[in-house]
């Protein structure tokens, strides 16, 4: 009974096709008077670009498949994206964050693929790369020609189209152009300048040939057309490793914590043994250490404050998703400069005390155990500062934890200033290293 | 020989309303109790006859009381009785005519002692000391404290006003509600005691305070979260117990006992709540150590290499925490603003 579902929500599911029906067809009847209005107004390059992406979408319709996810013994879908053949035995690729509940919780979801052509048969998940968000699958029944990658591949400036299921309305191509490799990233991606939609995920990313030269990953959705790709090498990696890796469904836990402790490692490998420092207020603070770490400073303009604060948070951008409030790998530090020309020692540091109040940290109760501590004063580069290590462990992942350091200055009468730094999805002894990295980086040299 | 008592009415405080002597030259001495003017103890209780009973002493000060055939009897040692028999009263002399209490004494009853009164030569004194020293401390930690938070001088100066004045009002509150008490306890309100209790109070618990997070901070002292509350919660035990002994009939022993009872279980129950709760943030967990101004740092820190050591200790606590929430707590909510 439950099933059937309220026939109130029905009838409303009904009226939305109906409008998305009619949406569509209006766009495909709009776009012949869209090329008479461009033959008209010699904008050439439009006309050709759509029969490019004509073809290619017919040429790369048999091999992609739209990837959904069902939890427990329900017809209804959970989730979906979207995923395509890499070999010519049925092994396709998509993206990890597509499977991941899946891998995470066996016995509560399955997946089912569905072709273009209406075919569906059941999905099983071969090898994982959650760093670079891919997934090797296996679809029944199922294995159509695969589609030709292209490593190293991305140019600036080249025509790109991307492949997928978006929002359920059936297999669409966007045309957009590659802008490149992304600079300022931790996980290599491909900066397309084309629309990716919920659902898009885990299609390909093609060049002007057909070739594949990305796997479509994430768009922003506050941004207008600011979407990436994984580059297809990593997808030719994973597909070599899968070879000799094979995904154990009931360590596939061990797997997932033992890939996090690689990426994290490789994030403070990649930050070196020594972080650069910038001064404020007479202290030497960590600062940008990468070119993929964004760094934001702001301050209270207004100047008769008693005191005046400034912040400078940087963040590396390298979490990855396992879950709702379950992201791993981030690591991100600020600090917060309080200085005052008018105000006695005194309430300056009721200033900082209550300063100190406003910063903290949350987190799931679920997925992560309460924070073990250490306070204590610290004598650091010149100076003494209070200083509090945190570790705490993952619930359901072993071998992984969150790093948190807080420090607060003790030395300033008029100026100080407190700083937070969080590692998540560490093991303890990388990331009490690293505390001990960022907290050698600090020094008082007024 | 002579037999004397005197008949005391009592109202529901035990507090003589009236006072009766009666005495004999011979054996005996009588009187008859009920609401008609013939009675020689005269009481206005609907439930006492015109004439209801009879009390008589005899020289030795046995004290006998016989129910003149009421309709309602009268209560002795708990046993209500009719008629005829007259019942003996014990060494209290206490029985019941009707709604009314009644208390026989006779000259067997043993006197206390004089008890020498220095309430005149010290203690009233040094009670207006006292509450003078603790209304001074406790506005002069106030408005430190109300200075240490603000930063303007306008803001200053609302920011006092409003708090002392709240102080003011919801302390005269709370020693007006102990003076109603004592009144009807005792008939006398005692406004200085309870003035004197609060303020003292008052200004214990804020220098406490006040006293605990300088030390903390210059110290460095990492003092276990729960002494806060517990000289907290001491400080109100021995307020209450003194409100309590000074506000009600009931014996200094259990004033104390209740005293300590109430914030005991208050602050245990709250201090409980919170070590349940789901507030797992560090500044809650770990952070016990105040800001002070640098002048007042006593003590050096230790050197980051000691304190990297000393860390490594954080893994296997980690660990126990996961044991334990695995344990205590296998499948919690996740709130929905959480990350």
């Amino acid at each position: 009974m439950s099933r059937a579902g309220p026939p109130g929500r029905a009838v409303v599911r009904g009226i939305a096709v109906l409008l998305l029906g009619v949406t569509c067809s209006a766009a495909q009847t709009r776009l012949p008077t869209d090329e008479t209005d461009a033959v008209s107004q010699p904008v050439p390059s439009a006309a050709s670009a759509s029969i490019t992406a004509r073809l290619i979408l017919d040429r790369v319709r048999p091999s992609v498949i739209q990837i959904k996810g069902f939890f427990g013994t329900n017809t209804a879908e959970a989730f979906h994206g979207s995923g395509f053949a890499v070999t010519d035995r049925g092994v396709f690729i998509t993206n990890w964050h597509v499977v991941s509940d899946v891998v995470l919780y066996p016995e509560k979801y399955r997946l089912e693929y569905r072709t273009a052509a209406g075919k569906t048969g059941r999905v099983s998940v071969r090898a994982i790369d959650i760093r670079h968000d891919l997934a090797l699958v296996d679809a029944e029944g199922f294995a159509p020609p695969p589609l030709r990658l292209r490593p190293n591949a991305a140019i600036g400036g080249e025509r790109a189209y991307s492949v997928g299921f978006p929002l359920d309305v059936g297999l669409t191509i966007t045309e957009g152009i590659s802008n490149g490799r992304v600079e300022d990233s931790f996980e290599p991606r491909v900066h397309y300048s084309g629309a990716l939609n919920a659902g898009m995920s885990g299609g390909p990313g093609l060049d002007g040939a057909g070739h594949v030269i990305g796997v479509n990953v994430a768009g922003y959705r506050a941004s207008q057309l600011v979407s990436f790709l994984v580059p297809a090498e990593h997808a030719v990696r994973l597909l070599v490793d899968a070879k000799k890796l094979a995904l154990d469904v009931k360590k596939a836990r061990d797997e997932v914590a033992r890939q996090v402790r690689a990426h994290s490692d490789a994030l403070l490998a990649a930050l070196g043994p020594k972080l650069p420092t910038q001064n404020h207020h007479g202290y030497e603070l960590p600062s940008k250490p990468a070119a993929f770490v964004e760094c934001r400073a702001a301050g209270d303009p207004a100047p008769d404050k008693p005191i005046s604060v400034e912040r400078v948070a940087c963040d590396a951008k390298s979490a990855i998703y396992l879950g709702r409030n379950l992201q791993p790998g981030g690591l991100s530090f600020q600090h917060e400069l309080l200085s005052t020309r008018t105000l006695d020692p005194w309430r300056f540091a009721h200033g900082m005390q209550a300063a100190k109040g406003s910063d903290d940290v949350f987190a799931s109760p679920r997925h992560l155990a309460p924070f073990a501590c250490k306070q204590k004063n610290v004598e650091l580069g010149g100076f003494t500062a209070n200083t509090t290590i945190c570790l705490r462990a993952y619930r359901k992942l072993d071998g992984i934890y969150d790093l948190y350091v807080r420090v607060v200055s003790r030395n300033g009468s008029r100026q100080g200033f407190l700083s937070s730094l969080i590692v998540t999805g560490v093991t303890p002894e990388r990331g009490l290293a690293f505390a001990q990295t960022y907290l050698d980086a600090m020094q008082w040299k007024p | 020989m002579e037999a004397v008592m005197i008949v005391e009415v009592l109202s529901g405080h035990h507090r003589v309303r009236a006072r009766h002597r009666f005495a004999a030259a011979g054996e005996v001495a009588c009187c008859t109790v009920g609401r008609s003017v013939a009675c020689d103890v005269v009481l206005d209780d609907p439930y006492v006859a015109a004439v209801h009973a009879r009390i008589t002493v005899d020289a030795e000060g046995h004290v006998t009381v016989t129910d003149l055939e009421s309709v309602n009897g009268i209560e002795v040692g708990g046993l209500r009785r009719h008629g005829g028999e007259p019942a003996e009263l014990d060494g209290g002399g206490v029985f019941r005519v009707g709604r009314s209490r009644l208390r026989v004494r006779t000259a067997r009853e043993a006197v206390a002692p004089e008890r020498a009164d220095r309430s005149e030569r010290w203690s009233r004194g040094a009670e207006r000391n006292a509450l003078a020293a603790g209304v001074v401390v406790s506005i002069a930690v106030t408005a430190f404290q109300v200075w240490t938070t603000t930063t303007q001088p306008r803001e200053l100066s609302t920011a006092l006003v409003t708090t002392l004045l709240a102080l003011l009002g919801l302390a005269g509150l709370w020693i007006a509600l102990w003076a109603l008490a004592s009144r009807v306890a005792f008939g006398e309100s005692r406004w200085l005691r309870h003035a004197t209790i609060v303020a003292l109070a008052y200004a214990a618990s804020t220098v406490m305070g006040g006293f605990l997070s300088v030390v903390n901070g210059s110290l460095g002292l990492h003092l276990p979260s729960a002494v806060e509350p517990v000289l907290f919660g001491i400080t109100v035990a021995v307020a209450l117990s003194a409100h309590l002994v000074n506000a009600s009939p009931m014996r200094a022993r259990f004033a104390l006992a209740l005293g300590v009872t109430i914030p005991a279980v208050i602050i245990a129950a709250v201090m409980w709540t919170q070590a349940r709760g789901q507030n797992r943030s560090p500044s809650y967990v770990a952070d016990r150590d105040h800001v002070v101004p640098p002048a007042l740092v006593m003590r050096r820190g230790v050197s980051l290499e000691r304190f990297t050591t000393e860390v490594t200790d954080l893994r296997p606590r980690a660990d126990a925490k996961r044991a334990f929430v695995e344990r205590e707590d296998p499948s919690p909510d996740d709130e929905d603003e959480t990350d």
